[in-house]
């Protein structure tokens, strides 16, 4: 409003001195080019740092969409010269595209709300319903975090291929189960907090929880709510961000975690798991898929450019849902800032 | 305390039916959450009983043994501390390892933490094109995964080939332009270490972005709202609001880039082959021992100093 009352006040006496300098004195001077620096050196730096994150991205989908001939080519460096979608036909076909994508989304899904749940109570729990060694038990939750999985690959292994609880199971039908080899090992790590990660994830929301206001449950307790209730419609709302947070983070490390999937339940429809087989074996992935191919296409293997074009291919279609998902999820997190800017608490 | 609140409630209820309470209503307020606490708690406390301190356990006794593949199963011959003698004095990899790990923690953590919390300022500010840029530095999640890190067997030779010349090319021009400019070469090299590491920084920072921002935007902006009317200016609010309210964060921060720099460590890599290619499974179980206990030692320590200045809203 101001600013634009007094632009038509220069437009109408362009060369008024006093006016000049009392609309731009040193101090707005100074204002102005400092907050001009300040965006400036944001744009700068945000857009250097994100072309370091984004050139390897580009690089793959490059690879992808070049024609195979065009590959290697020096004018090829950013733009490529000729584009054709074989190569991601042929990684379509090597990875058994759309059968494996569900498998893996599904099993992604199910892993990330039961190791979600898992840690929403937990952390609750830890964070305000105390009992007698509470305190203990946290710092084997840090404990969790902080030892690498592999070190109990041996000892998990064992007791997952000879699942009892108690002997409970041997008596029933004569042997221990064995999970290995389908997802319930998966799921069970999971559902237990023990799966991807699982110990971060108590541990972020414990301190989320923390930092709500606890007169709100107490409020909530006294008007008559259950601890239960209390939890579900009170505090898991104000966590929402978080929960997010770790939804999302949950989701996308069980989708590309191979360690587990191959100790436990190891299969070539995992697509992080068959993706890392086939860039190792990539002339062979290449030869298999040859007579399912459209005849149109000239298929070649030996080329390492054609391997690492493929393989590029590959690279792309696994991680391609992570980042649609990622796009829309990203939408929900600026709505969560600007809701409790709005709210102003 | 306890016992008051019973008998407030009991006779309170007294005065309605003349039943008194029995089970879970006759707790106190204290017990009843205890006993919630402990139910929700369950489903965590079986997982890291049954498979996590349990095999923790059988891998610390298994490093007391020398264990062979047999018929069925395994054979166990007990040769006491032999194994940690063994990889501590013998082995002329592990400790070079051990002592990579810590350098390689000393660097990183800081920086990341660094560089994290930087970044998430700056994403969490209001300017145009703020969406487009969170979405670009939260791809590193996905990308440290190592899905797009592709290892084609023929290509290998061809590509290192490349990188070298072209590497070495860029690299020696900067080094004559910048020692000629005269900056003491000590510097010079901390420079260049720092600069070739940004990728790896900045890949690896993702997710403490994200717990970063999201205990951003948790402050309350009525905070910054009242300082700015009390006359705080940018850098005040920063040290005065800013700081305290994410002090819990840059713990988590700390433990996350603690973990996984020990977790991507490469000595994880050659407790696997110890433990797995070469079949010394009794070995390789003692590295994993004293790796840990070295780990736990030094994350349970900085943990510790730390949350001595983390503060918490609420107490």
């Amino acid at each position: 409003m101001t600013t634009k009352a007094l632009k038509v006040d220069n437009t109408a006496s362009r060369f008024n001195k006093e006016d000049f300098k009392k609309r731009y004195n040193k101090h707005v001077i100074r204002k102005r080019s400092m907050a001009f620096l300040s965006t400036l050196f944001r744009y700068v730096l945000l857009i250097t740092l994100g072309f370091v994150i984004l050139k390897p991205v580009y690089d793959i989908v490059k690879q992808t969409i070049t024609a195979q001939n065009a590959l290697g080519m020096g004018n090829s460096v950013w733009i490529p010269n000729a584009v054709s979608r074989q190569s991601i036909l042929e990684a379509w076909l090597i990875l058994d595209y759309p059968s494996s994508l569900l498998y893996s989304l599904i099993n992604a899904a199910v892993l990330a709300f039961l190791q979600t749940m898992c840690a929403a109570f937990a952390a609750y729990s830890f964070a305000r319903l105390k009992f007698k060694g509470s305190g203990l038990l946290f710092g084997f939750v840090v404990f969790t975090i902080i030892v690498p999985p592999q070190s109990m690959m041996l000892a998990q292994y064992i007791s997952l291929r000879n699942f009892d609880i108690f002997g409970i199971i041997e008596a029933i039908t004569g042997s221990p189960a064995n999970l290995i080899g389908s997802m319930w090992a998966n799921y069970l790590l999971a559902a237990t907090g023990v799966g991807v990660k699982g110990g971060l994830y108590v541990y972020l929301l414990r301190q989320s929880y923390r930092q709500l206001p606890v007169s709100i449950e107490e409020a909530a307790y006294v008007d008559g709510a259950g601890f239960l209730k209390t939890f579900f419609k009170i505090v898991l709302p104000g966590v929402s961000s978080t929960l997010l947070t770790v939804a999302v983070l949950s989701f996308v490390w069980n989708y590309s975690d191979t360690y587990y999937a191959s100790l436990l339940s190891s299969t070539t429809r995992n697509l992080c798991l068959n993706l890392q087989f086939v860039q190792g074996n990539m002339r062979w992935a290449i030869m298999d898929i040859e007579d399912k191919m459209p005849l149109d296409y000239m298929i070649s293997w030996d080329s390492p450019m054609i391997q690492n074009a493929v393989a590029s291919a590959c690279a792309l279609l696994v991680i391609l849902p992570l980042i649609i998902m990622y796009v829309f999820v990203q939408k929900r997190f600026v709505q969560g800032v600007e809701r409790s800017g709005l709210g102003g608490e | 305390m306890s016992k008051n609140k019973t008998n407030n409630t009991a006779s309170s209820q007294a005065a309605m039916p003349a039943k008194k309470k029995r089970g879970y209503a006759a707790l106190s307020y204290t017990k009843k959450k205890g006993l919630w606490g402990f139910i929700l708690l369950c489903p965590w406390l079986i997982g890291f009983l049954g498979f996590f301190l349990i095999p923790l356990v059988q891998t610390f006794y298994y490093a007391l043994f020398d264990m062979r593949l047999a018929n069925n199963g395994f054979s166990f011959d007990f040769v006491g501390i032999e194994n940690f003698r063994y990889i501590l004095t013998v082995d002329p990899d592990y400790n070079q390892e051990l002592i990579a790990a810590l350098q390689d923690m000393a660097l990183n953590v800081p920086i990341q933490i660094f560089v994290a919390l930087f970044l998430a300022i700056m994403l969490n500010a209001k300017f145009p094109g703020r969406g487009f840029f969170r979405t670009i530095f939260f791809i590193p999640i996905i990308l440290s995964t190592g899905i797009l890190t592709i290892e084609v067997t023929g290509l290998e030779t061809f590509n290192l080939a490349a990188e070298e010349t072209e590497g070495v090319m860029s690299a020696a021009f900067f080094t004559e332009t910048l020692s000629n400019s005269g900056i003491p070469s000590e510097l010079l090299s901390m420079i260049q270490s720092f600069v070739s590491s940004i990728f790896e920084v900045i890949t690896t920072a993702g997710v403490q972005i994200l717990i970063f921002l999201s205990g951003l935007q948790g402050i309350s902006p009525s905070l910054y709202e009242v300082a700015k009317l009390e006359g705080c200016t940018q850098f005040e609010c920063f040290c005065k609001i800013t700081l305290p309210m994410i002090s819990p964060m840059i713990l988590v921060c700390l433990v996350y880039s603690l973990s996984d720099t020990f977790a991507k460590a490469e000595i994880s890599e050659l407790i696997d082959t110890t433990m797995f290619t070469s079949a010394q499974y009794g070995r390789g179980a003692a590295m994993s021992a004293v790796y840990f206990a070295m780990s736990v030692g030094i994350t349970l320590l900085l943990t510790l100093i730390v949350s001595k200045v983390v503060f918490y809203y609420d107490n």
